[in-house]
């Protein structure tokens, strides 16, 4: 984790830039990911700052958070998805749920500086880790986090369930703590898996998530995002491609199957 | 696995530490978002507040309010807009304009185009529109339409409706008033010209385009003074038109000029004018009004009028001057008339008194000095009506005994009475009472009623003089009658006989004499005294009664006898005083142009004592005081006035200066201003000729202080 070393914080790129670059070929609504305002409030070094107060930081922290997602919304993003794949991590390391807890306060108070309107284009995705063909907290039980979790004042929660276990069991909890007007992606492809799934086995888990989840308020994703390829090459572009057509032909399977849409 | 471990403590370490920031952070943004809720609910009350007030001033407009947003929806309206149009509750709740629309459109003769108008504002969307609705009711309503904007966004419009059906009545009943007006004042004879406050012309009638030459379309909106040039009638100086003062001053302007208005086609017409303000029912001056007309017919008549006038003054100018020169022809006919009486009078006078005279010569000179003396009464009666006549009657009020005037008359008349030998009866009321009278002008008016009355009774007749008080109009009168049983008049004669020159019959004046001027004179001066003269007769034959009235005071008697006149006259001749006079010897200058009565009056003053220097002219007279005042010196002057070479007066004047020397005016003239002047001059007294000795005689004494 990389430690800020003196004040005041600024982003030097924001993904507003990537969201321009990628809206050139994007012919599908675009989705850009951000990274979270608790994962970046990490970089404070333990021992401070001199002249630069933790305080400062956050609320530096937290204006450019907004900055950057309202760029993305005013640049034409069909959502911004915050990546908040620490939160599990949270867990493990403060088992109290303090840590945590600090996590979501802090998010929120990013969240609360949007319109409801536009937390409607806002997301928060989460996992156990994807990187480098691993998870960091894959051990940690949902039925920990997503209760908290869904305390976010996201419109939308994009969650990994593709390498879970125990898919059922992580859909009774959503069913059980999601509130009104939340909508919920479910990842139905792994990343981190190099075998690719086939469109109709999307398709069941589609199914079995809807047994659960209404079905105007379900919705699919990929478990996490597909590393750089360049660090990454257990997993080739052309698979990725490909587990990605199958998450969308199997998500249409569904849908037909349902009558969703 | 040991750096893993190290990593995650110290991301546990300075996630913790974090967690106090994001915890001060947390609850500045909910003390932020608590001020924010706090402030948002200010603001909704504020609004609540705001929105009350504008539906209360919505509810207390006089106009009936109707807002609609974009999409036709009522979003709200007052109360006056439901009763204005009679719309039920429902039809409000309903919240859609059109509905409302429809329903109103009946009340109009034509609810297409009612439909159409609203639909072509709905289409157009105009910021602003005014229209005029009638419905079939009668009533007049404004409609006025403006588009709200929020954000330069169009949400809505208000409407709102103002019913002006009173207004339009008063405008058109204004309207019509107006025309009446101006058809009023298009009928009236005379010319109406109205200005605005500029003095520009807005109206003018008939008569004043015919008048001034100008048609109302060519005057209107023209300055007044280029349409109404006018001068003043005799200067030919521009005259001012009344309508400025009026507009300038805010006064009526009357009528009284002459001015002359001066046409189009230069022609010229006489005219009187007047002008007053108008004001507006506020009382603001919004303009003035003049009226005038055409005074031509009059001005040839007042034309006329003043030549006629002139020639009747100059008419009574030549009367008066006639009337002047008749007067003084009488003074001087009196004059030479009294001259040459005076040395007759006087000689006898001194014969009467003169013992060597033979008893029947003195007779029969004493029947000449009563004939002379009639004659000279004769002249004096012509000089009273002359005097009564012009209103130059000068009366010298004092306070006397009326029995004193009355027993003083009768024995004046003793010698008339002794002869003739009437019954003399007296009833004399009030010995006590006094009038406020010219004593010697009431004796001559007895004299003259005790005189008729001895002449024209009998000798056995009666003659009866009674005196009381009446009651008067004004007060107590005193009552005089003198009646007798003498030839009497018919009934006709009693208001005859006090013209002057009339007697009752012709053939009394040939039996009795006379001029008839008695009681005219009689009659002048009792009017003078604010009294009456009448006279009564039961006819021919059965006697007169003539009856004195006169107003009495309560003025108590003085001590001695009324102070006579400054200036002695010849009335009441008979009366002159008898006492016996002792003369201190003067040295006299006497001026008389007229030889005789020079000489008889030079030798009468000498039988008195006295020493007489005798002059015949003014310059001679003014040389001879010259002299003697060097020498022997003179005590007194007595002059004639009337003298060949300039006029006594002058003389007085002169020597009064010159020497301090007193003087008695002799003269032939005895008006009231001759007397006047004479006293002016300097004299002492003015003896009216003809003079008798005993008058001479005691002026003197009483002048110089000779009487012993």
């Amino acid at each position: 984790m990389p430690r800020l070393t003196a004040g005041p914080f600024r982003y030097r790129t924001r993904a507003d830039q990537y969201l321009e670059f990628a809206m050139r070929y994007a012919h599908v609504p675009v989705k850009q990911a951000v990274i979270s305002p608790s994962a970046l409030s990490l970089m404070y070094p333990e021992e401070g700052i001199p002249d630069y107060p933790r305080e400062q930081f956050i609320d530096d922290l937290l204006h450019e958070h907004e900055t950057e997602v309202r760029r993305c919304l005013q640049r034409g993003a069909h959502k911004v998805q915050i990546d908040f794949t620490e939160a599990r991590l949270a867990i493990k390391i403060d088992p109290t749920g303090s840590l945590l807890n600090s996590f979501i306060d802090l998010n929120n108070l990013a969240l609360s500086r949007f319109s409801p309107e536009e937390r409607q284009r806002i997301g928060v995705h989460t996992c156990p880790g994807g990187d480098r063909d691993s998870t960091h907290s894959a051990d940690i039980d949902y039925s920990e986090l997503l209760p908290s979790l869904f305390e976010l004042k996201a419109g939308n929660f994009y969650i990994a369930l593709a390498g879970e276990r125990d898919p059922a069991h992580v859909l009774g909890i959503i069913r059980k703590h999601m509130k009104p007007a939340q909508r919920i992606f479910l990842g139905v492809v792994s990343p981190i898996d190099p075998r690719i799934e086939t469109p109709e086995e999307i398709r069941d888990r589609v199914l079995e998530a809807a047994a659960y989840i209404p079905l105007e308020r379900l919705g699919t994703t990929d478990d996490c995002g597909f590393s750089p390829f360049s660090d990454d090459t257990s997993t080739t572009r052309d698979q990725a491609f490909e587990k990605i057509r199958s998450r969308v032909l199997g998500t249409a399977l569904a849908a037909k199957q349902i009558g969703g849409g | 696995m040991e750096n893993e471990d190290d990593e995650a403590k110290r991301m546990r370490s300075v996630a913790l530490q974090n967690a106090a920031a994001i915890l001060l952070a947390r609850q500045r943004a909910e003390r932020e978002l608590l001020e924010a809720k706090e402030a948002l609910e200010r603001r909704t009350e504020e609004l609540a507040l705001s929105l009350a007030m504008v539906r209360a001033t919505l509810e207390s407009t006089t106009d009936a309010i109707l807002v609609t947003n974009a999409s036709g929806e009522v979003t709200g309206f007052n109360q006056k807009f439901v009763e204005m149009w009679r719309l039920p509750r429902d039809l409000m709740d309903g919240k859609e304009h059109r509905r409302i629309l429809e329903e109103t459109s009946g009340l109009f003769r034509d609810p297409d185009a009612f439909r159409a108008t609203i639909e072509r504002i709905y289409s157009s969307s105009p910021p602003e529109s005014y229209d005029l609705l009638e419905p079939i009711d009668g009533r007049v309503v404004e409609r006025f339409s403006k588009t709200q904007w929020m954000d330069q966004r169009n949400v809505g419009r208000v409407w709102s409706f103002r019913d002006i059906t009173g207004s339009k009545k008063s405008e058109r009943e204004l309207r019509d008033q107006s025309e009446w007006f101006k058809v009023a004042l298009g009928s009236i004879g005379d010319a109406v010209i109205t200005v605005d406050t500029e003095s520009r012309i807005t109206f003018l009638n008939r008569v004043a385009e015919e008048l001034t030459g100008w048609s109302s379309p060519d005057a209107i909106g023209r300055p007044v003074d280029e349409v109404m040039r006018m001068v003043e009638e005799d200067s030919r100086v521009p005259a001012e038109n009344p309508t400025h003062r009026a507009l300038s001053e805010e006064i009526v302007l009357g009528l009284a000029n002459h001015t002359t208005l001066i046409r189009r086609d230069g022609s010229e017409i006489p005219i009187e004018d007047s002008a007053a303000p108008i004001r507006s029912p506020t009382g603001a001056i919004i303009g003035a009004v003049m009226v005038f007309h055409n005074v031509t017919e009059r001005r040839q008549k007042e034309l006329a009028l003043k030549r006629s006038y002139q020639a009747e003054q100059e008419a009574r100018t030549l009367a008066e001057h006639a009337n002047q020169a008749k007067d003084h022809f009488i003074a001087a006919l009196s004059h030479e008339l009294r001259t040459p009486l005076t040395p007759v009078l006087a000689i006898l006078s001194a014969l009467h008194h003169d013992a060597v005279i033979p008893e029947a010569l003195a007779e029969d000179f004493e029947t000449v000095r009563r004939n002379v003396e009639l004659e000279a009464r004769l002249i004096d009666d012509l000089l009273d009506l002359t005097r009564i006549t012009r209103g130059k009657l000068h009366l010298h009020y004092e306070v006397v005994s009326a029995s004193r005037i009355i027993n003083d008359a009768i024995n004046t008349c003793l010698t008339d009475l002794n002869a003739k030998r009437p019954t003399l009866k007296r009833e004399l009321a009030e010995p006590h009472l006094t009038v406020h009278v010219d004593s010697a002008r009431v004796a001559q008016i007895l004299w003259n009623l005790l005189k008729n009355a001895i002449k024209f009774t009998p000798p056995e007749g009666t003659i009866t003089v009674r005196s009381r008080v009446i009651p008067g109009p004004t007060g107590h009168q005193l009552s005089v009658e003198v009646e007798d049983t003498g030839i009497g008049m018919d009934v006709a004669d009693t208001e005859r006989v006090f013209q002057a020159f009339e007697q009752s019959d012709r053939s009394i004046a040939r039996q009795f004499g006379g001029l008839g001027l008695g009681l005219a004179i009689s009659k002048g001066i009792a009017e003078s005294h604010r009294g009456t003269l009448r006279g009564t007769s039961r006819g021919k034959g059965r006697g007169s009664t003539f009856t004195l009235t006169l107003p009495c005071g309560t003025f108590e008697l003085p001590d001695r006898a009324a102070t006579p006149s400054p200036l002695a006259t010849s009335l009441p001749r008979a009366a002159a005083p008898e006492g016996r006079l002792l003369q201190r010897p003067l040295r006299i200058l006497l001026v008389e142009d007229h030889a005789d009565t020079a000489a008889i009056l030079t030798r009468l003053l000498r039988r008195m004592g006295h020493d007489v220097v005798t002059a015949e002219n003014l310059k001679q007279a003014s040389e001879i005081a010259d002299r003697e005042m060097l020498g022997a010196g003179i005590d007194l002057l007595i002059s004639d006035l009337g003298l060949p070479d300039g006029s006594g007066a002058d003389l007085m004047r002169s020597l009064s200066v010159k020497y301090q020397l007193r003087g008695i005016a002799l003269s032939g003239y005895g008006m009231d201003s001759d007397l006047e002047q004479s006293s002016a001059a300097g004299f002492a007294r003015h003896l009216i000729k003809p003079i008798d000795v005993a008058s001479l005689r005691s002026t003197i004494a009483q002048l110089m202080g000779t009487l012993e």
